[in-house]
This record gives C-alpha cells, structure tokens and sequence, in this order.
C-alpha cells in the first residue's frame, strides 16, 4: 500500500498533489483528515470538494488539538493522509447514542460482517463521550480486533468537537473505518514516560470519572497534601503535569484532570476510575520523557510498516510544548507518518487482548499489506549529559523507597500496638476476673461469719425441742418460745443475705447518694468484724452534699479501707486500735478519708499500694488486687482521685469526689 | 439423735454435779439450757478463775469447759482441778482454732473433746462416755480402797 501525507493550502494544490501521486488510480482509497479548523461550515465544503474530485473515496476525519505531519506538529490546520490499498477493503461509518456504550454498539453493528474486520481506526466526539465506557464495548465484541483513534479535539476550547466521513460533518457520536483483510500487518505501541512518584494510594470512593476521596480523604486536598498548596489551587491545569496513574494488570494507565471541585473536593477525571483502585502519583518530566529511548515503541521495530499513524495527547503536546516533535523522530523513519493530539487516547494491548483508553499518552498504530518490508526505529542517541533527568529518577527512587519503608514500619507498629493492646485487655480483664472472684470470696467468709452465730442458736433451739418431745416434756410456752427464737434467726439469716446481695450488685446506673450514707450503710456489713476484734470506730461529717455516683461500688471502696486498716490493727495486734472515718468539704469537693493507728505503710512501699498484685499482707488472703481495684472504681467510674500518706498514727487514705448540690 | 441415749444420759445426769465454763454470752446461755435437760446440778462460770474457784467450792465430777477463755484458758483451769484431785473428768470444748489442744489435752489425761458449734447428739455420745468411764473408775476405786 502507499500513503501520500500533505497540508491542505488550496484546492489547487491539493489537485496537483492527487494527480502527482495517481490517487484516483486505486479502487481502496482512505483519506484521514486531521483539521485544526473546528469549523462545520469549512469541513462539509472540504468533503464536497474532494468528493468532486475522488468520488469513491473514504473519508475519516476529527477536529484536533494540533496536528501531525511527519515531523512537523502544527495548530489549526489541516494534514490530508490518503491511504492507497491494493488488498484492504474499507467501509466507513457514522454512529450516534444516547450512551457512549450505545454509540459504540450502534458503529460496529453499523458493519457488515464485523467480525472479519481487523482494525477499527475510531474517532469520538470530544466532549461529551465517556471514553473507556465507548472502548470498552469493543472488548466484548471481539478482543483480537485493533482499535485505534481518539477523540476529537478543539484547539483546548473544549466547546465543540467535529468528526467526519464523506457522507458528512457530525458534532455528536463517533465515526469509524473499518479495514477488512486478514493479512493486514497491525501494529501498536504507546509512549506515556511520566514516572511513578510517592505511595500507593487507593481510591477510597469513586463513581464514573469523579473520584471524591483517596484513602479516605477529599481528593483534591490529598493532591494538596503531597504535592502542595500551589499544585492543588492550580488544578487541573497541573494536573497535566501530575496525573493520577491507576495500577492496573500490570499496565500503568494515566487519568488526566479535566475539573476540580473546591466545594466537595472531587476530581473529574478523563476516564473512569474505581473504588478499590491503587493509584500514584505521576511526575512528568519533560527531559526524560523526550531524551529516555530505552524501550520505547518495541511493538514497532522491525515490522513491516508500510504507514505509521500516531494519535497523541493533548496534555503532552501542552507539557512538552515546542519539543514534541523529538518524540516523532525516531517514528519518522519507518514510513510516512501523521496523526493528531486527541483529547483522549484509544489503544489496543496485543499482549493482554484488551482495548484501553489513554490519558497523556502518545499511540503509534503502523500498518503493513507487505509482509516483508521491515523498518528499523532510529533511536536517537540518549544525552547522557542529562543530569535533570538523572537527577529526577533518583529523587523518585528516595522518594518510593522511603514510602515503602515508613508503609513496612506502620504496618509492623500497627500489628505491634494490636498485639499488645490485646494482651493487655486479656490481663485486664484476668485482673477484673480474679477481683471479683476474692470479692466474692470475702463476702462468702463475711456471710459465713455473721451466719455462725444464728444457725447455732437454731440448732440449739430444734436440740432443745428434740429433748422435750423425747422426755414428752411438752410445754406450750416454752415450745412457743423456741419456735419464734428460731423463727427470728431465720430472718436474720434471710436479711444478711439481702444485704449483701446488694451491697455486691453492680450497679448500672449511676444515682444521688452521700457520703454518709455509703459510709453507714458500709459499716453494717462489716459491724461483726470489728465489734469481735473491738475496733474503735470515730466517724466525723462535716459535709452532707449530694453525689451523683455508683453507691455499691463506692461502699466497695470504704470496705477495702476499712478492711485493711482491720487487718494491719489485728496483725500488729494494736492496743486501743482505733480507725478514724472522716467526711469533709475541701474547694467545691467532697473528700472522704479513712485512717487508722496501724503505724503507716512502710516508705518505700507507700507508692507501690495501689499497684496490682501488690500486698504486704502475710497471710493468705491480700490478693493485692483491693486497692488496685480501689483505685480503679475511684479514678475511671466515680471520676474522683484517691492517694494515700502517713498521718501521725498510722496509714491516711484520701478519696476527693465532685459532688452535685450541697445539702448542707 | 437417739431417744434412748438421751433418756439415759438424763437418768445417770440427775446425780453428779457438773461444772461448765465458757466466757461467751450467748454461747453459754445456749448451752446451759441444753445442759440443764441432762443435768439437775450445774454450776456456771465465766473464765478459768471462776471455775477454779467454784470447783473448790463444791464437789465437782464433771467439768465441761472452753477453751480459749480470758484471765484463765481451759487446758490451764483443767490441769489445776487435776493437780487438786486427779479423778475429775474433762470434756473440752474448741472452735477449731486452737492448735494443738488435742496433744495438750492428752498430755493431762484429757480424751474427751467436743468442737463448737456444739452438735446435740455428739454431746450425748461423749458425756455419756465420760460419765461411764467415770463410774467404771469409782467401782474400781472403790473395789481398791
């Protein structure tokens, strides 16, 4: 096949340029028309005019965002590309939708005999399609057919977009040229260059092509987050500069911004992107993107090429600016080339079978009948005097490689933390567990003490009975008498089971109580224990205020004193022993204290007390666990404090409390 | 608790005089009214001292005493009574916590022991027992003399 590439100047010109090179002679002629001039008056007389002049031939064409014609790259004008085939058969289309899914549905039902087609050069319109909606139904149809293209352009107007066959000029849907020929050499490779930068983000809610957050943050200012404040208020415009690119099957795909949303935080992205997506962000260096030739365009070199088509991006030809033409050189050697920057970029990966739309990129399509004619890219030398581009790659490297590592060291923290924020919920709650067992312990042994008494007056009681009746001794008044004494020590035995019952409840809900109160009612239980030992009990109230607190575990609390106060007076086998119950008020606070004459706690372990498992008690029964628990109650439920010292006589443990209204 | 037992311990405790001590009111009030079913003849003390003192005031055969008692313990009274005349009888009465009684006991001839709260029907065995050992060894005294 031939292909003759030529700027459109005159009508004049254009007649010579088709007679010089024998158009008209082929029967299979395709003429792709790439025009700066978005212009649907300009376009429709310029397909008459070469309808006029090449009745048969087929027309594709699209308005671009500049223009491609060997190595020469031009904004608002208008390179013809005709295509003279010996043995492709070509038919073109036009298709339009109320999705992009139905336009591309509706052009390649359009076909004859789609499946025997083996490229589809494809241009869209530019604006209002969802380009990898519209590629994507090509992959169902057949995933070994080519497409290539893009969509049109409009000079970075984006205000309206033109496409074209020779049956007319369209501003909506897409246009198509379907090649039929099974020998047909296809082709394709893409240059995209921008280098992958920072951490792996993943898109954390995403619909269509607006992404709202990233790892769970508003998307804009997650681009304001790592690359600043001056690329986020900027946007999208630098976002030409730093697109996003989408990890995905191995492929890096880049998603230009077209729109960012200062109110919601969102990007509008030029193609879809997902929730669930790893994405990072993309540095374009211009340098290394023009000057790096290592393993570009591979697809390509020693084909058979008889035409090469290239369909850019917009965003590079404005990034790299005046330069873009050095990344057509290398192409340029293989076969007459032209093409156009789109505003978005159709590709088909031979390896995996799939078509894709492109952001940034720059596609190459070449085409071959001849099996045998093999063309060599011409690499260009790489400027190895390029420190900028040198310079860049190792700071991407620092960059990825400190990422990675600050990723591997949270990761192992955050299972660290989990660890033994784990375990120490497990001891905690072993802690409460055997807590509770010991509190239940001592009031098993406190119910048993106050018990003792009572049973043996009832068993002493039913003996005596039991003799009379043996003696038949039946006297009604003493029988009487007996009755109603064990009658009364069941009630007592029934009641101390009551009150402690309640005294051990956990309580739900907090309620308004005073000191007094919790004190008194404490004392009830414990009365037995200290009258056997005959512990001098001095209460003291200097305040009456209401507090809004949990009673039971409260008298928890003033037991656990007493207690140990009645401990260390029994073991030190005190005279007089004597403990002091104090309430008074100090600065809107109610304190409670309780000390006894037991000589205090030694100094190096008076800061140690209320440690867990802490007790200086000889005997069986210090657990260690009373003050830690204490402690507990006070500080984390009653939201009061609690802190012990050495008073004159003995051990003084202070307990202050918020109270809520004042009674007194 | 076995009627006939009892109906017997009432028989042979109408005729000796007992003595029993325990410092706890409400222990010994119950008691004695217990004790006042089997014997007609009972004296009454508050410690160690006072029983001694009744002791040598009357004629014992029996004595049923606690323990742990204040001014005088009952291993202490007891073996001044026996020091006075060594053919009294003994039940001593523990609360479990006092260690060793049994060895100390038995170190002053004593066998008999009843644990606090007192169970009727063990009383009934061991006075019983007591009261049997007690004329066995009058019968034989006597026999000797």
């Amino acid at each position: 096949m031939n292909v003759h590439n030529t700027y459109y100047s005159t009508d004049e010109e254009l007649e010579q340029f088709i007679d010089k090179n024998h158009i008209l002679h082929h029967e299979s002629i395709l003429l792709q028309i790439f025009t700066g001039v978005c212009n649907k008056e300009y376009i429709t007389e310029l397909i008459q005019k070469i309808k006029i002049l090449i009745p048969h031939v087929k027309i594709l064409g699209a308005t671009t965002d500049g223009e491609i014609c060997e190595d020469q790259v031009t904004g608002s004008k208008t390179v013809f590309s005709f295509m003279l085939f010996d043995s492709t058969k070509i038919i073109t289309s036009h298709a339009t939708g109320k999705t992009s899914k139905a336009i591309a549905q509706n052009l390649i039902q359009s076909f004859d005999k789609a499946d025997e087609i083996n490229l589809l050069i494809t241009f869209t319109e530019g604006l209002g399609i969802n380009g990898e909606e519209y590629i994507k139904i090509f992959n169902q149809f057949n995933s070994n057919l080519v497409v290539a293209g893009g969509l049109a352009g409009d000079n970075g107007e984006f205000n309206q977009t033109y496409i074209f066959t020779e049956e007319g000029c369209f501003d909506k849907g897409a246009v198509g040229a379907a090649f039929y020929n099974p020998d047909l050499i296809v082709n394709t490779d893409y240059n995209f260059g921008w280098e992958n930068i920072g951490k792996v983000m993943t898109v954390t809610d995403a619909k269509d092509n607006v992404v709202y957050t990233i790892d769970n943050l508003n998307a804009r200012a997650v681009y304001g987050k790592y690359l600043g404040q001056e690329v986020m208020e900027r946007l999208p415009t630098t976002g030409v500069e730093f697109p996003l690119i989408i990890k995905r099957d191995g492929m890096n795909i880049a998603r230009a911004i077209l729109a960012a949303n200062e109110e919601d935080g969102s990007l509008t992205f030029a193609g879809n992107i997902q929730t669930g997506d790893k994405i990072q962000f993309g540095y374009g260096n211009v340098s290394s993107i023009l000057h790096d030739n290592k393993n570009k365009y591979l697809n390509l070199d020693n084909q058979p090429t008889e035409a090469v088509f290239v369909y850019s991006c917009m965003a590079r030809r404005r990034l790299i600016g005046s330069s873009i033409s050095a990344e057509l050189a290398p192409l340029t050697s293989l076969s007459p080339l032209s093409g156009f920057f789109t505003y978005g970029e159709l590709y088909h990966d031979k390896k995996r079978k799939t078509n894709e739309l492109l952001n940034e990129s720059m596609t190459v399509l070449t085409l071959s009948e001849s099996q045998t004619d093999c063309k060599n890219i011409r690499y260009k030398k790489s400027n190895s005097d390029n420190n900028l581009s040198y310079t860049v790659r190792a700071l991407s490297n620092l960059v990825s490689v400190t990422s990675h590592e600050l990723q591997e060291l949270n990761e192992s923290l955050e299972y660290k933390v989990q660890q033994q924020v784990q375990e120490i919920e497990q001891k905690q709650s072993q802690l409460i567990h055997q807590s509770r067992h010991a509190s239940m312990g001592e009031m098993i042994g406190m119910i048993a003490h106050q018990w003792r008494q009572p049973l043996s007056a009832i068993s002493g009681s039913t003996g005596l009975l039991s003799i009379d009746l043996m003696m038949d001794n039946i006297d009604k008044e003493a029988f009487q008498k007996q009755v109603d004494l064990i009658s009364k020590h069941s009630q007592f035995l029934s009641t101390t089971i009551d009150d402690f019952r309640n005294f051990f409840k956990e309580n739900r809900e907090k309620s308004i109580t005073t000191l007094k109160d919790v004190i008194e009612e404490t004392l009830t239980i414990i009365a037995p224990s200290i009258e056997s030992k005959e512990i001098n009990i001095n209460q003291e109230y200097h305040c009456h205020s209401n507090i809004n607190t949990y009673p039971n575990e409260l008298k928890q609390v003033v037991l656990n004193l007493v207690k140990n106060s009645i401990d260390i007076l029994v073991e030190k086998e005190v005279h007089h022993p004597s403990i002091w119950i104090k309430v008074y008020k100090e600065e809107k606070e109610c304190c409670l204290e309780v000390s006894d004459n037991g000589g205090g706690i030694k100094k190096k372990y008076i800061k140690k007390v209320f440690d867990p498992y802490f007790t200086t008690k000889e005997k069986r029964d210090g657990t260690g666990l009373g003050l830690y628990m204490s402690k507990t109650i006070i500080q984390e439920h009653c939201n009061g404090s609690i802190e012990v010292e050495n008073g004159d006589y003995g051990a003084v443990f202070k307990i202050k409390l918020s109270g809520t209204e004042d009674r007194t | 608790m076995d009627k006939s037992k009892v109906l017997e311990l009432v028989s042979l405790g109408e005729h000796i005089e007992v003595l029993y001590v325990e410092d706890n009111e409400s222990v010994r009030d119950a008691t004695v009214s217990i004790l006042k079913k089997f014997f007609k003849n009972l004296h009454i003390g508050e410690n160690g001292e006072e029983g001694l003192n009744l002791f040598k005031e009357n004629s014992i055969n029996l004595v049923i005493t606690d323990i742990n008692m204040p001014k005088m313990d009952g291993i202490t009274m007891a073996t001044k009574i026996k020091k006075i005349d060594q053919n009294i009888s003994f039940i001593m009465i523990s609360a479990h916590n006092e260690i060793g009684f049994i060895k100390k006991s038995e170190e002053i001839g004593i066998y008999n022991y009843l644990y606090k709260p007192i169970d009727l029907s063990i009383l009934v065995e061991t006075a019983l027992d007591t009261i049997k050992d007690m004329r066995e060894h009058k019968v034989l005294e006597h026999e000797c003399s």
